[in-house]
């Protein structure tokens, strides 16, 4: 009888890595394959329709870098939260409550202010709300040791329900035949464009890569966060404020989704609405966590994903699949992705239980007595 | 008669060979001691044969019978036993209720029948306990013989014993002895597993000496000595001591305590008002049985733990409350007995580690941004220094050996002017080598003028190092003793709680 250990590794070479993230990324393209050829498809027509219509049609590479750009920069946020360990998942709630902020700047509070002014003071207020909703459960954590999954969680649920009850309710637009959705903002409160409908924010996640790479590899205050990330414990004993460092982190991260969701606004949608997100903030989860908590891997990840979202939406027109053979691709992708994780983390071995019941491991004894 | 053999056993675990082909016997009414260093591969042989683990090679015989073990259950069944070091009773439940716990159900109707044959068996082999007690208030040598009591019930031929005497006071432990010849006496067989020496030459019929996973050899007490136990144990010739010279200390006094007193991680009292003075270049050991305090004077000392009341200074400076970073600032030291927990960070490298307590200071840093050159010049300087084995300094400093996760540590605290030092348990876990580097710098540092805390459970290191010990029984200091081997009786009444037993020095 033939069983399986799992064994963890001390260490994995990148190219190691390299090599299983490109094996089970093929691995799911070939499952799919089988369901495309089931529904009578053509699989290789529809990869190639992907890839081309995502990454080389421009419209297509239009829709990519649009949903790049949130997926990146939340991702970083998360990046910087999950180094230390706190599991933000609320990206959703603070990308919400970003755009909550700059609607109210630049819908209500200062419509007809110059774009010079109106752009910046929205964006900082839209930054500061998902920094607020990042706060709370920083405080929780710090102060009473709350559970950061569960009230991150939480408060997903009410940003997006507030959200809702706005554009729903008081923000309604009076001349939107109903449709839960604030009035358009004015044109000052645009982000300038770059190319089609792509606008400037798509440069933001790279300057802020950049920016995050040298903070966290070169600076005392990227030290202290390994650090306590690591073991909290000796970080106090180095004099580290733990407490503060847990709530100044859960603060840029929440931040980093709120200036998402500013962005996302000003530069595409110019409007709230009910159900403006696809989940980003939950998409923004996995970018983070397969780029292996690297700012630079974070932008390529958030890229690729942005481009299998519109791959998978041209399938839809052009081959006529139902929107659930998108979702069967993504889980598809996901699932072997997070599988050759295993393979990354851990060593197999095979180990056989002989008959009267030792176990041994014929691959490195062959000479053991049995 | 062989009760026990064992061939051939081989058990992997990531990294290391922990049991690589052991062979070992049990001769009935025997007291076979499997002595090792920590680490040796002794507690992993014996919880295979417990059942706890299941052997990649080899094969056990019971009487002559090859069996297979998979679960303490099926073990107890085959007539063997074990008490570990850490216990495994019902803190609420009474010494009867702990045993009859797992029985079958029949054992349940007739408590006074059990309570009957109990006082029987605890008669026949010394094993004084009151069966009517909650185990919560037993001492913990009480405990322990409750343990041994629940596998003498359950009828077990072999009883298997993980250093038994690391928590119980010398008198108790020559009770525990008594106990032990008397049960071999009747036929029981008993392996004994330790790290000293002495303890081993005293109780065993047999040693078994493991060293790095492999048995060194199996002798007959009478054809051994300490010496050659010694030996075989670390694989060369050692001088067991370091040699301390003792000076008179000067009469600056670095720490002083003043009354303190704190809680432990359950808010219960932990120091009962700790009042003491270490000078400069002084060594004094604090000596005790496991959990009297210790960690949590050495953790007021270090900042890591609130102090509810009385003051600690440290050179003349107050720092009742203030955190680490004034202790590190004022040139104190922290050598914590939880290396992984409480010493590193264990993902991070070397590098990261060594600067943990300057890192925050130029020449390592400036402004906001970590100074690269000067880390790494820093780095292979202590590497040099303190002769630390590193293959990869990129590599997480977790799956560096002991003794050299322990240099890093010591690297790391005592460069610079070190003041204070406050060393925990310091060389838990490290071979005879790790040991002396540690017990040698100690000495040096103390000869530059630190004063020394030595917090340890080890009789013999606190004898090797200090000036003075202190002998700390729930949360008090019980008095002090000169550091010599006649005075053994005197500490042991101290640690067992009896105060008259000062010696004025």
């Amino acid at each position: 009888m033939l069983r399986l250990k799992l064994e963890p590794r001390e260490k994995s070479s990148t190219l190691f890595e390299l090599y299983v993230i490109i094996t089970s990324v093929l691995l799911a393209v070939v499952a799919m394959s089988i369901v495309l050829i089931i529904e009578g498809k053509d699989p290789f027509y529809a990869y190639k329709m992907m890839v081309l219509w995502a990454f080389t049609n421009p419209i297509g590479l239009q829709g990519t870098l649009i949903k790049f750009t949130p997926l990146a920069i939340i991702g970083l946020g998360l990046v910087v939260a999950f180094r230390m360990k706190l599991w933000n998942i609320g990206g959703e709630g603070q990308f919400y409550l970003g755009a909550i902020g700059s609607t109210y700047i630049a819908l209500y509070l200062m419509p007809d202010a110059p774009a010079y002014i109106l752009i910046p003071v929205a964006i900082i207020v839209g930054s500061l709300a998902g920094a607020m909703w990042g706060a709370i459960p920083g405080i929780l954590k710090a102060f009473i040791g709350a559970d950061e999954i569960v009230v991150t969680l939480m408060l997903n649920y009410i940003g997006i329900l507030w959200s809702d009850y706005l554009v729903y309710g008081p923000w309604k637009n009076p001349k939107g035949f109903n449709f839960p959705m604030t009035a358009i903002l004015g044109e000052n409160a645009f982000l300038p464009i770059l190319w089609g409908n792509v606008h400037i924010g798509v440069i933001f996640p790279i300057a802020i890569a950049i920016v995050l790479w040298w903070i966290l590899k070169r600076s005392r205050w990227g030290y202290e966060l390994k650090v306590i990330g690591d073991n909290p414990d000796v970080a106090r004993y180095a004099g580290m404020n733990v407490k503060k460092m847990i709530v100044v982190v859960m603060m840029i991260s929440g931040l980093m989704g709120g200036f998402a969701g500013s962005v996302q606004i000003l530069g595409l949608q110019h409007r709230l609405q009910h159900g403006f997100s696809p989940g980003y903030g939950y998409t923004a989860i996995i970018v983070a966590w397969l780029s292996r908590l690297n700012p630079f891997t974070t932008i390529l990840v958030a890229f690729l994903m942005g481009g299998l979202f519109v791959g998978t939406e041209i399938l839809q027109i052009l081959m006529k699949l139902p929107i659930s053979a998108t979702y069967i691709f993504q889980g598809l992708l996901f699932v072997s992705v997070l599988i050759g994780e295993i393979f990354i983390r851990y060593r197999i071995k095979a180990v056989r239980i002989s008959a009267h019941g030792g176990v041994r491991d014929d691959r490195r004894y062959p000479n053991s007595s049995s | 008669m062989k009760i026990v053999e064992l061939r051939g056993i081989t058990k992997h675990f990531p990294n290391i060979v922990a049991n690589d082909r052991i062979n070992f016997d049990l001769q009935e009414g025997e007291i076979h001691a499997l002595l090792g260093e920590n680490g040796a591969g002794k507690t992993t042989l014996m919880n295979i044969l417990y059942g706890l683990y299941q052997p990649d090679g080899g094969e056990i015989r019971i009487k002559g019978k090859q069996v297979f073990i998979d679960s303490p259950k099926k073990a107890i069944s085959l007539g063997i036993g074990m008490v570990h070091q850490h216990f495994t009773l019902v803190p609420s439940f009474s010494v009867l209720e702990n045993i009859m716990l797992g029985l079958p159900r029949q054992a349940f109707s007739k408590p006074s029948k059990l309570r009957e044959e109990l006082q029987k068996l605890s008669q026949g082999y010394g094993l004084r306990v009151e069966p009517n007690a909650k185990v919560w208030q037993l001492s913990v040598g009480e405990m322990q013989r409750v343990e041994i009591m629940k596998l003498l019930y359950r009828d077990v031929d072999v009883l298997i014993l993980d250093e038994p005497t690391a928590v119980l006071t010398p008198q108790e432990a020559e009770s525990l002895f008594k106990t032990l010849k008397r049960l071999a006496n009747t036929g029981k067989s008993i392996v004994f597993i330790s790290h000293k020496l002495h303890e081993v030459m005293e109780i065993a019929d047999r040693i078994t000496v493991l060293r790095r996973g492999k048995v060194v050899n199996t002798v007959n007490k009478s054809e051994t000595n300490i010496e050659k136990l010694a030996e075989m144990m670390v694989g060369r010739k050692i001088v067991l001591r370091v040699k301390r010279q003792r000076r008179r200390p000067s009469e600056n006094v670095v720490l002083k305590l003043k009354g303190v007193r704190c809680h432990n991680d359950k808010g219960l009292p932990a120091l009962k008002g700790i009042s003491l003075e270490v000078k400069e270049g002084e060594i004094l050991g604090i000596a005790g049985v496991a959990g009297n305090g210790q960690r949590e004077l050495a953790e007021v000392v270090t900042g890591l733990r609130h102090t509810e009341e009385g003051k600690i200074w440290l050179s003349g400076k107050d720092i009742t409350n203030r955190g680490s970073k004034v202790l590190i600032d004022l040139g104190g030291g922290y050598i914590p007995a939880d290396r992984l927990r409480f010493g590193v960070a264990p993902n991070l490298n070397i590098s990261e580690n060594l600067i943990l307590k300057n890192y925050r200071k130029p020449p390592m840093s400036h402004g906001i941004s970590l100074n690269r050159q000067e880390i790494s010049s820093f780095t292979d300087r202590l590497i040099k220094e303190y002769d630390i084995m590193v293959s990869d300094k990129s590599m997480p400093v977790k799956l560096l050996s002991g003794g050299n996760l322990q240099r890093v540590i010591i690297a790391r605290e005592l460069q610079g002017e070190t003041k204070l030092i406050v060393a925990f348990n310091p060389t838990r876990g490290l071979d005879v080598s790790a040991t002396e580097f540690v017990y040698n710098r100690l000495i040096e540092s103390a000869k530059q003028g630190a004063a020394i805390l030595l917090i340890a459970g080890d009789l013999e290191e606190i004898f090797t190092l200090s000036d003075r010990v202190a002998v700390l029984y729930e949360g008090e200091i019980m008095g002090y003793v000169p550091p010599e081997e006649r005075y053994l009786r005197e500490i042991g009444l101290l640690m067992a709680g009896v105060r008259d037993a000062t010696i004025k020095t």
